[in-house]
C-alpha cells in the first residue's frame, strides 16, 4: 500500500513539474509547426468579434499562423512598456496613450508600417486611411474606426420630456434651452429624476462635456492647443463653463458631479432618471447591449451657444489605434496579421440593429478634422494638474472663469517652452493655415452644399 | 448598586449595561466588516445596470448569467485551475523553506548566525517594495522561465521572515531532548529535523501555510507582470483585473466583477475551513515562547 502511495506521488509530481515547464507556456512556435502572432487588446467588448475571426483566420491561413488575443485592462501601456523594456512585447498592440506612445516611437519600439502596404490601405481606404506621427506611419486606421459609428451626439429621454411638459420630439437646440429643459425635468423628477449630468469624477469627461460640444458652436482647438499660433488658448471655452455652472446652480444636474462616473450616469439614463447626457459612438453598444434604456430616448446634434452658432459638429474616431513591435520574432507574419486585424468590423446587419448606429455614423454638418496629429500634448510635462482637472475644478468652484482658464494656457504654454528648451521639435506642431472645420473654404463649402443636397433630397 | 435577583440568580444591571454596549459595537464592526462580503455576493446575482442604479442590496432576481459569463465566456475555469497550481506549488515550496531555516537558527550554531539572522529580521524594517520588480522580471526572463508556471512559482516562494519567526517561536516550545534522543539513537540533524521534529510542527506549518496560501492566492502585481506576455498563464486575482477593462468607452462590467471575486474567494475559505483548527492552535502555540 505505502509502495503504491509512493508511486502515485511521484506520478503527481511529474506530471505537475510536466505541466509547470510545458502546458501552458507551449506555442506551437516552438515545435516549428505554427507561428504565434500574438494581439493585447483592451477592447474586451469586441472579445466575441476578434475570438471568432482568429479561429477562423487560425483555421484558414495557408501559412501555419496562431492569432491569439490577450484582453488586457486600463493598465495595458504599463504592462506593454514593460515588455518592450524586457524585449519581450507582443507583435501587435493597443495604443498606450499619448505620452506613451511618444516614448515609443522616440525609443523605435514601433514598427513603421511598410511603404507598400501604406500605399495599399490608402488606395483601398483613401487618403486619411493612416496615421501620421510626423512624416512617420506607425498605424493604420481600423476599419471599424473609419465605417463605424464614430461621432459625438446629444441624447434625450423622451419620456422625461413628455412627463416635464416639453414636446418629447423636440430636443434642445441651444445650451439656454438644455438649461430649461433641465429645470422643468428636476423639477418634476421630485428628487429622483434630473435634467442633465456632468460625470466629472473622471476629470478626463470635460473633453466630452465642454471641449467636444463646444465645436458645434465653432469654439474648438485641438484640446486647447491652437495650431495657427503654436500656443495654448483654453480662453474660448469660457461660455461652456458658465452654461454649466448656472446648471449646477438650478440644482438640475445629477448628484453629484464631483463622484459620478461616466459608467453610472450612463446606467442612470438608461434607467430613466436623467434627461439628457453627452454620448459617443461606442454608446451605442453601451445604449443597447450594456445598459438597455428603458424609455423612449432620441439622438441629436450637439446643442450651440445662441452667440456662436456657425460651428460645425466634430467628428473624430473612437476606434483604437494598433502599433506593431519591433520585437516580434516573425515580422512578415506580423505584418500579415496586423492588415487582417486592421479590417475586422462588426457584420453590418447587427451594427444597424442597434438603435442610434445610423444617427451617429451620419451628421447634419461638415464634420470638423481630427485632430490627434496637431496636438502637442503628448510631449509636454505638466507641472500640477493637467487641463481637465482644472477645467473641473473651475466648473466646480465660483472663481473667475477668466483667470481660471488663463491659469491652464498659462501652465500649459510653460511646459510648452520647457519642451522646447529640452530640445522638443515644437515648431512642428505650428500650422498658420490650419482650419479644423476643412482644408480651405471651397471645401467647406462644397461639404455643406453636399449635405445641402442629400437633406433636401431626404426631405422630398 | 442595583441588583435583581431571579432563579437565586444576582444580574447586575451595569454589568447587564456594559454588556449590552460592547455588544451592540461588536455588532456594528461585524457588519461594517460583513457588509462588503455580503454586497458581492449579493451584487453578483444582479446586472451591472441594476447594481449601478439601485440602492437595494438584494437583487430584483437571482440571475447567474455572471458566473456563467466569467467560467464559460472568459475562460476562469483556466485561470482558477492556474491559481491552484502556482498556489500550492508556492506554499509547499515556502513551507520547506521557513521550517528548514528557522530549525537551523534554532537548533542548530554556525558561523555568522547572528548576522545572517539580523539580516533576515531586518527585511521586516526595509521594505523595497515595487523597486525590486523589474530587476526580479528581468531576472525571471534572463532565466527562460517567464513563459511557464516556474517563473510564477520562483517571483513568490521567498518565505516570509514572519513566517520563520513563528515556526522559531513554535520550535522554542518543543524540548531539545528531543533532538538530544534521535542523536542517540544515531539519526543526523538533517533526519532529525525531517523525521522527528518537522511532523511535530504540524499545527504552526498549517498557519504558515494558510497565510501563504492566502497571500499567494491574492498576489497581484508580479503575476500581473510576469502573465503580460501570456495569457493562458494568468491567475485569477489578474484575471478578475483584467474584466475591468470593456474596450474603448464601453462600461466596466462591475457585476462579472463582482461573481468573479466571489468565485476566487471559495478556494480560500475551503482552505481556512480544513485549517482551522490547527490554524487556531498553531497561532497560539507559535505566539509563546515555552
Amino acid at each position: 500500500m505505502k509502495g503504491i502511495l509512493k508511486k502515485t506521488a511521484m506520478l503527481l509530481a511529474l506530471a505537475l513539474s510536466a505541466s509547470m515547464m510545458t502546458a501552458c507556456g507551449s506555442s506551437g512556435s516552438q515545435n516549428g509547426e505554427k507561428v504565434e502572432i500574438r494581439i493585447v487588446t483592451s477592447e474586451r467588448s469586441k472579445m466575441d468579434l476578434y475570438q471568432s475571426a482568429a479561429d477562423k483566420f487560425n483555421e484558414e491561413n495557408d501559412k501555419n499562423i496562431q492569432v491569439v488575443f490577450d484582453f488586457k485592462a486600463d493598465n495595458i501601456g504599463e504592462l506593454i512598456k514593460t515588455g518592450y523594456t524586457s524585449n519581450n512585447a507582443p507583435d501587435i498592440h493597443g495604443g498606450m496613450g499619448s505620452a506613451m506612445d511618444n516614448l515609443a516611437k522616440k525609443s523605435g519600439w514601433y514598427r513603421e508600417v511598410p511603404e507598400e502596404t501604406v500605399a495599399a490601405w490608402k488606395e483601398q481606404h483613401g487618403a486619411n486611411s493612416v496615421t501620421f506621427t510626423g512624416d512617420k506611419i506607425y498605424s493604420l486606421k481600423t476599419v471599424s474606426t473609419m465605417e463605424g459609428n464614430n461621432g459625438y451626439k446629444f441624447l434625450w429621454n423622451k419620456t422625461l420630456f413628455a412627463e416635464a411638459g416639453l414636446d418629447p420630439e423636440t430636443p434642445p437646440k441651444t445650451w439656454a434651452e438644455v438649461r430649461e429643459f433641465a429645470k422643468k425635468i428636476t423639477e418634476v423628477g421630485a428628487g429622483k429624476k434630473y435634467g442633465y449630468v456632468m460625470p466629472f469624477k473622471d476629470a478626463i469627461f470635460t473633453r466630452y462635456y465642454i471641449i467636444i460640444p463646444g465645436a458645434t458652436s465653432g469654439i474648438y482647438n485641438a484640446d486647447g492647443f491652437e495650431p495657427t499660433q503654436g500656443k495654448y488658448d483654453f480662453s474660448i471655452y469660457a461660455p461652456m463653463i458658465e452654461v454649466y455652472r448656472q446648471m449646477i446652480a438650478d440644482g438640475s444636474v445629477f448628484p453629484s458631479p464631483y463622484t459620478i462616473d461616466n459608467d453610472t450616469a450612463r446606467a442612470q439614463f438608461a434607467e430613466g432618471n436623467i434627461g439628457m447626457i453627452c454620448a459617443a459612438g461606442w454608446d451605442v453598444d453601451v445604449f443597447n447591449d450594456q445598459f438597455p434604456v428603458k424609455d423612449e430616448w432620441g439622438i441629436t446634434e450637439y446643442p450651440v451657444i445662441e452667440e456662436f452658432a456657425g460651428g460645425y459638429p466634430y467628428g473624430v474616431g473612437s476606434g483604437t489605434s494598433y502599433y506593431m513591435s519591433n520585437q516580434s520574432a516573425h515580422p512578415e507574419e506580423q505584418l500579415e496579421v496586423y492588415t487582417w486585424f486592421m479590417t475586422l468590423i462588426e457584420d453590418e446587419e447587427i451594427r444597424a440593429a442597434k438603435k442610434g448606429h445610423e444617427e451617429f455614423s451620419t451628421f447634419k454638418y461638415p464634420i470638423a478634422k481630427s485632430d490627434g496629429a496637431k496636438t502637442p500634448t503628448g510631449i509636454l510635462k505638466i507641472e500640477g494638474e493637467d487641463s481637465w482637472t482644472m477645467l473641473k475644478n473651475l466648473i466646480l468652484s465660483d472663481g473667475d472663469i477668466k483667470e481660471g482658464l488663463q491659469a491652464i494656457s498659462d501652465s500649459y504654454n510653460a511646459a510648452l517652452e520647457r519642451a522646447r528648451q529640452d530640445g522638443e521639435n515644437v515648431d512642428s506642431y505650428i500650422h498658420p493655415d490650419y482650419s479644423f472645420y476643412a482644408d480651405s473654404e471651397e471645401e467647406l463649402a462644397a461639404q455643406a452644399e453636399q449635405l445641402a443636397k442629400e437633406e433636401a433630397a431626404s426631405a422630398e | 448598586m442595583a441588583k435583581i435577583i431571579t432563579n437565586n440568580k444576582r444580574i447586575n444591571i451595569p454589568e447587564l449595561l456594559i454588556r449590552g454596549v460592547m455588544y451592540a459595537i461588536l455588532l456594528a464592526i461585524a457588519a461594517v466588516t460583513l457588509f462588503p462580503v455580503v454586497y458581492s455576493l449579493l451584487g453578483g446575482f444582479k446586472t451591472t445596470q441594476e447594481l449601478m442604479t439601485s440602492s437595494s442590496l438584494i437583487p430584483k432576481s437571482f440571475s447567474f448569467e455572471n458566473y456563467v459569463y466569467v467560467w464559460d465566456r472568459v475562460n476562469f475555469g483556466r485561470y482558477t485551475f492556474n491559481s491552484l497550481v502556482v498556489t500550492v506549488a508556492v506554499v509547499l515550496v515556502q513551507m520547506l523553506m521557513s521550517t528548514m531555516t528557522a530549525y537551523a537558527f534554532s537548533r542548530r550554531d554556525f558561523r555568522f548566525k547572528k548576522i545572517i539572522r539580523m539580516m533576515y529580521i531586518s527585511v521586516l524594517f526595509i521594505h523595497a517594495g515595487t523597486a525590486t520588480l523589474y530587476p526580479k522580471y528581468q531576472l525571471i526572463v534572463d532565466m527562460g522561465i517567464n513563459k511557464n508556471f516556474l517563473g510564477l512559482i520562483f517571483a513568490e516562494s521567498a518565505a516570509p521572515i514572519t513566517a520563520i519567526l513563528l515556526v522559531e517561536g513554535y520550535l522554542a516550545g518543543i524540548s531539545k531532548s528531543f533532538d538530544e534522543a534521535a542523536k542517540i539513537d544515531g539519526c543526523s540533524f538533517v533526519k532529525t529535523f525531517t523525521h522527528i521534529i518537522f511532523p511535530m510542527m504540524l499545527p504552526v506549518i498549517c498557519v504558515n501555510a494558510l497565510l501563504a496560501f492566502r497571500s499567494v492566492w491574492n498576489a497581484y502585481l508580479m503575476p500581473m507582470i510576469i502573465t503580460a506576455g501570456n495569457d493562458k498563464l494568468q491567475l485569477l486575482s489578474v484575471a478578475i483585473v483584467e474584466l475591468k477593462s470593456g474596450g474603448a468607452g464601453m462600461a466596466t462590467n462591475w457585476a462579472a466583477i463582482l461573481a468573479a471575486v466571489n468565485i476566487s474567494i471559495v478556494p480560500v475559505v475551503l482552505v481556512y475551513i480544513i485549517c482551522n483548527k490547527q490554524f487556531i492552535s498553531g497561532v497560539s502555540a507559535g505566539g509563546v515562547k515555552g
